[in-house]
């Protein structure tokens, strides 16, 4: 890439191109840097994101009341996607059973087309993602990724 | 490289029944690891004659994940409590 950059500004030198087209050349050169590396850091997996977390919190009028409930699951993402890799061990009449169920549930997701590349993606943009729910009688749902 | 899980603490508490306890994770999987090698020669015979009809790679791809999982385990923790029960779960 360095090559291409002495290139054009040796045209330069030599008055081949004028400012405007060096100008240009190294913009495109510079561009075509950005798309190799963006390529090159979604080839490494791994995010920092360690665990998926749920949390359910009373609201304040629950905290006297006589069943207020906590709820506090913390879930590693290493065991999500060894969960989709499980996926692999699954029957296909099993897994057409579990479309078809989803499918009445008005969800229509074929489980065999997750692959554990797309729970990358979905990991990293989890990250990004908080979710807060408060209920009518003010309990707290969180979900979020830490 | 994740190793297997040490210790899972778990502790269920309702207005009948009330106890807690920590499992030695460490030992069951040492245990399951002398089955394992006591038997591999028939697992592998196992795995052998079932290859023809695609449950020998079966097999074997579910002893893998099965070893993923269970040392993925480490770091869970489930804690879900009302005002009668408690169950809390801890993987460690």
């Amino acid at each position: 890439m360095a090559d291409n950059r002495k290139k054009i500004l040796e045209m330069l030198e030599k008055k081949k191109i004028s400012a405007d087209e060096a100008y240009r050349l190294l913009s495109a050169v510079d561009t075509q840097e950005g798309v190799r590396e963006e390529k090159g850091s979604s080839a490494a997996p791994k995010t920092n994101h360690k665990y998926l977390r749920v949390t359910i919190t009373p609201g304040e009028n629950q905290e006297s009341s006589e069943h207020p409930e906590r709820v506090n699951v913390r879930v590693p993402m290493s065991l999500i996607r060894a969960g989709v890799k499980l996926t692999a061990l699954i029957p296909p009449e099993a897994l057409d059973k579990a479309n078809k169920a989803m499918e009445e549930k008005g969800i229509n997701f074929d489980v065999r087309t997750l692959k554990p590349e797309d729970i990358e993606s979905l990991i990293e943009a989890l990250g990004d993602t908080q979710i807060d729910i408060e209920g009518k009688h003010g309990e707290k749902v969180k979900v979020f990724v830490e | 490289m994740n190793w297997p899980p040490m210790l899972m603490h778990i502790k269920i508490k309702n207005p009948n029944h009330q106890f807690g306890f920590w499992l030695p994770m460490f030992l069951i999987v040492l245990v399951a690891f002398i089955l394992v090698i006591a038997l591999s020669p028939i697992i592998l015979l196992a795995i052998l004659l079932a290859w023809p009809t695609g449950w020998g790679r079966w097999m074997v791809n579910a002893i893998k994940t099965g070893y993923v999982m269970l040392c993925s385990l480490r770091g869970m923790k489930v804690d879900i409590q009302n005002h009668k029960e408690t169950v809390f779960i801890s993987v460690i």
